[in-house]
């Protein structure tokens, strides 16, 4: 942050009190210490994470093109084809690699270095080598290779299975950057478990086109007397008496009725966006982020998702179910990007992608029928102008099955990398751009002290 | 609406009217607020009829009853090709290429059916074993109904019998990928998904589906990545079966065995290191390693305490799961027996001894026990599942069209800000409320848009139900009995009471409206206790 701390002061309305305090002394400065502290950051950023369910292949996502006949030794009926792939340089590993052909939009902002890769990475609870995790001397994440419990890990920002909350919802907890009480979190879609903090619960929005004033809007809101006998109902829930489950039904009620009274325009966004399940949650992300200061929020953390990705079969090389699928990340986030630019805030939005693991190397099935099963470290993008793009961090692993990465052992080995960088990491660096302090750093990632650093750099500021 | 139906819908208001007025009897016989309570988790809503007829033959009879219904045949459909033959657009695409039939029947079933139990487990099944037309192969109706005349039959059957018919359904086969499951390079999703999903999760379990831990206090996992790869070298080699019509995939008639070549004759090493020996054929594998499944100590548990949580309470106590999962064991997984030991329990039956007892009643039950009380009242087209519903109604469980395998929400979801579980949480958010008060206020404001896929849309004709608008205090109390079980609090139908007197009596159809919408959108109602 480059503000001032006078600047600060007076963009949270403090300017008149600033005198006062120099007058009265060092109570009222604590005082005002404390107001500061209570009003969060007063400039403006948002994570945007995308998660793709179900785990994306990402072994088809990166691909080495200097190394290409290990790959495709290794990957038979999935490997893409060499001269498909969207090559790109990559500095710190003084290598080719290649993207996915359907990956256009963000092979283009790899160029503009605006994209990062982050190779290998996946849920630890400590930094693991092969023969530590063969040998068991270092605790295996809780319940690898299963979906639920992957996604767990990834989410909750623990591997430890113990947690239950989410790292988006403890940022927000800790940043407390939502002094009108409009949640920090916005989901669109289901409640996951990155949007739940102890202390905050996120606003789930419909996706786009549904326009912002209606998208939590009774249509009963005319009978003001009904209405306020629902609300009345909804507050005899919530009292501490009521059976805790009846509370948590009140509770939602009565914050779609808070929330739903916040959104009251909807702001026109003039990029366009495919028309898909993604292009149209992060539509209304953008919405929401042209509203941010009509809704008070200094910080904002969207979650938004696309499932399909478990392609144990038919999984598709250049077209069919994955392939699909990544086109539709790639323009979805290309757009989205596009609107950032027009809303004037491409720094200060940062988006990535999440999933469950990656898939086995070594394929299941056989021709057109080929798919992969689950596996675990993955590569992920982390895209925006505050990005350090156009490189990898972390390590790309070698592609060789009962190789060096491989987490399974012997003749079988289908190649599930174990990872070379932890997801702890993935979303400390993501979560001190945002403005988690170092000291509140353990609250939203409770081991990130097994790791040699919180921040990979590859964001900017 | 009929003369026939006019009737009935005077005999609904006696009903309604009465359950407030008559004394509770001082025999054994359930109260109507305990018989409205039982029909709320052995079928899709108390009506006033079933609540009289439990009262008068009890719990237990009420179960023997619905065990002892003739199951009538199956309705199954001609398969139809993978694509729609030219010409098939419009509504013979709705009608054999997306759930749109069989939301409609399901709904009707719900809402009408005599097989309130048996569709009631069905559905409870349908939640742990899924199969999901969100899978482009299976969004026919035609190729998804035969997997729900497994769990119809399951549903009253034997649980290892369910876990072969399910494992060797066809939409089952083409969901998990068996279909395409060859020796030469398996596929691990049916084998990973049987064992965590299915029959016995991902920890050792304690009788009372508690989680075992080893010295250090951690929980002990039941299988590893290599009994994942054994269990899928296990389901190799099979296919569908010869199609009844040429070109046309039959997913009508259980798989069958593939080549011989296609199934992996290797030994393969199972739970509880039982090793299946070499060289046997791919039924021989399939019915010793469900066999071995079966046999874990977990599945009792695992399963008792799912079905629970679906019918009666998110949170039982170990107790509870331990005297199911112990009938589930004695009687060899009779699911008659287990149902009757969920529906009978005392924790079941007895008051709520504790605030996170229940359960958020998921979008499919709150809709059909809304809609069950007012029978003929309602007037229906049973379109009442997100994909056709109106843009803005959808609640997040779209019928037959989970997002994954791991269902609409997750067994484990934590309410948020506590340690209790309520599964159904995770798919009530500030989106899902605002759909669910909507569609509260459509149906019962005859508001609701129609269409050619929606022709009456669905709503409640409340004309017969005007003479109660004149008594704010007994409309209040009839809804507390058929709705809250007796159980709405004083400050709550304080509320109702002057809410409904603020309309002028005059607008008889608005204070009875008023009423209802408040109960139904209540959190006392969301909350099945």
């Amino acid at each position: 942050m480059t503000s001032t701390r006078r600047d600060f002061l007076r963009q949270i309305g403090c300017g008149a009190l600033t005198a006062t305090a120099a007058l009265t002394g060092a109570r009222d400065l604590f005082v005002m210490n404390a107001l500061a502290a209570a009003a969060g950051p007063s400039d403006y950023k948002a994570l945007v994470c995308v998660f793709l369910f179900g785990g994306n292949d990402t072994n088809n996502v990166v691909v080495p093109v200097d190394d290409y006949a290990s790959y495709s030794a290794a990957r038979g009926n999935l490997a893409v084809p060499s001269a498909q792939l969207l090559t790109i340089s990559v500095p710190s590993a003084g290598a080719t690699f290649g993207l996915h052909p359907n990956l256009t939009r963000l092979r283009a902002l790899w160029q503009a270095h605006r994209l990062a890769v982050v190779a290998n990475v996946g849920p630890l609870v400590a930094p693991t080598t092969r023969t530590q995790y063969l040998n068991k001397t270092v605790p295996r994440p809780y319940q690898l290779f299963s979906h639920s419990d992957q996604q767990a890990a990834w989410q909750s920002g623990s591997a430890t299975g113990t947690l239950p909350t989410g790292w988006g919802g403890r940022i927000a907890d800790v940043i407390q950057a939502s002094p009108n009480g409009f949640p920090t979190v916005a989901t669109l879609g289901n409640l996951t478990l990155f949007s739940l903090g102890t202390k905050t619960s996120p606003v789930s929005v419909p996706s786009a086109p549904t326009p912002l004033p209606q998208a939590l809007a009774l249509q009963r809101s005319g009978d003001s007397a009904a209405n306020s006998a629902f609300r009345q109902l909804l507050n005899q829930g919530a009292e501490q008496g009521s059976p805790l489950l009846v509370q948590a039904a009140a509770d939602v009620g009565l914050q779609l009725l808070a929330n739903g009274q916040a959104l009251t325009a909807d702001p026109p966004i003039a990029t366009v966006f495919p028309n898909t399940t993604l292009g149209n949650q992060l539509k209304q992300a953008a919405k929401l982020m042209a509203l941010r200061t009509q809704l008070g929020l200094t910080r904002q953390i969207f979650f938004c998702s696309l499932g399909g990705f478990d392609t144990h079969v038919s999984q598709g090389v250049t077209s069919g179910s994955q392939p699909d699928l990544l086109t539709q990340v790639s323009q979805a986030i290309g757009a989205f990007y596009d609107a950032t630019v027009e809303l004037g805030i491409a720094s200060q939005v940062t988006t990535f992608t999440l999933s469950d693991f990656s898939r086995t190397l070594k394929p299941a099935g056989s021709g057109g029928a080929a798919g992969s099963d689950h596996a675990w470290g993955a590569h992920h993008f982390v895209i925006g102008d505050a990005v350090a793009g156009g490189d990898f961090y972390g390590t790309f692993p070698t592609l060789a099955l009962n190789g060096p990465n491989d987490s399974d052992n012997g003749s079988g080995a289908r190649g599930r990398w174990i990872p070379t960088t932890a997801a702890d990491q993935f979303g400390a660096t993501l979560a001190l751009w945002l403005g988690v302090s170092p000291t509140d750093l353990p609250t939203v990632f409770p081991n990130i002290g097994r790791f040699a650093t919180p921040n990979l750099g590859f964001m900017i500021s | 609406m009929g003369i026939a139906g006019g009737r009935r819908v005077l005999l609904i208001v006696t009903l309604i009217l009465g359950l407030a007025l008559v004394p509770l009897a001082a025999t054994a016989a359930p109260t109507v607020d305990e018989a409205a309570r039982f029909l709320g988790q052995a079928t899709f809503g108390a009506t006033p009829d079933l609540i009289a007829h439990v009262q008068q033959v009890g719990f237990d009879a009420f179960i023997s009853e619905q065990f002892a219904l003739p199951s009538p045949t199956f309705p199954l459909l001609d398969n139809w090709p993978q694509n729609p033959p030219s010409g098939c657009t419009g509504n013979c695409q709705r009608d054999n290429y997306s759930m749109y039939p069989l939301q409609v029947s399901a709904f009707g079933a719900f809402v009408t059916s005599p097989y309130q139990l048996r569709l009631r487990v069905l559905f409870a099944l349908n939640q742990i074993f899924v199969v999901s037309a969100v899978d482009g192969d299976l969004r026919q109706p035609s190729r998804m109904l035969p997997y729900l005349q497994v769990l119809w039959t399951g549903a009253f059957g034997n649980f290892r019998q369910l876990l072969n018919d399910i494992t060797l359904n066809p939409a089952m086969g083409q969901y998990l990928d068996t279909v395409s499951n060859n020796q030469s390079a398996p596929n691990e999703n049916y084998a990973r998904e049987l064992l965590q999903l299915f029959t016995i999760g991902l920890n050792q379990l304690n009788p009372d589906g508690t989680l075992q831990l080893d010295a250090a206090g951690e929980s002990i996992p039941t299988f590893d990545q290599s009994t994942i790869t054994a269990f899928a070298r296990v389901f190799t080699g099979w296919g569908f079966a010869p199609p009844r019509t040429v070109g046309i995939v039959n997913y009508i008639d259980p798989l069958v065995p593939a080549a011989a070549t296609a199934h992996d004759r290797q030994p393969k090493t199972l739970l509880n290191e039982v090793t299946l020996p070499a060289g046997r054929d791919a039924p021989t594998d399939l019915r010793d390693a469900l066999d071995n499944v079966f046999a874990h100590p977990n599945v009792g548990p695992f399963i008792g305490r799912r079905l629970i949580q679906q019918i009666v309470t998110s949170n039982p106590s170990p107790a509870y799961v331990q005297r199911v999962a112990a009938v589930f064991r004695s009687t060899g997984g009779d699911m008659k027996s287990v149902v009757r030991a969920i529906l009978l329990d005392q924790e079941a039956r007895a008051e709520p001894a504790d605030g996170v007892y229940g359960h958020l009643r998921e979008p499919v039950l709150w809709i059909t026990s809304f809609l069950r009380p007012f029978g003929p009242m309602l007037v229906t087209d049973y379109v009442l599942s997100d994909s056709f519903l109106p843009n803005g109604l959808q609640m997040g469980q779209d019928l037959f069209r989970s997002p994954s395998v791991f269902n609409f929400y997750p067994p484990d979801f934590v309410v948020a800000g506590d340690s209790t579980l309520g599964p159904e949480f995770a798919i009530y958010s500030t989106s899902t409320a605002r759909a669910r008060t909507n569609f509260a206020y459509q149906v019962i404001y005859k508001a609701m848009s129609t269409n050619a896929n929606r022709p009456t849309g669905t709503w409640i004709d409340l004309s017969g139900l005007t003479s109660m608008a004149s008594n704010p205090a007994g409309l209040a109390d009839a809804l507390n009995h058929m709705f809250l079980y007796g159980r709405m609090s004083p400050a709550t139908r304080t509320t109702i009471v002057n809410s409904v007197s603020a309309i002028p009596a005059s607008n008889a159809l608005s204070r009875v409206r008023n009423a209802i919408y408040l109960v139904v959108t209540s959190p006392q109602y969301l909350v099945e206790r």
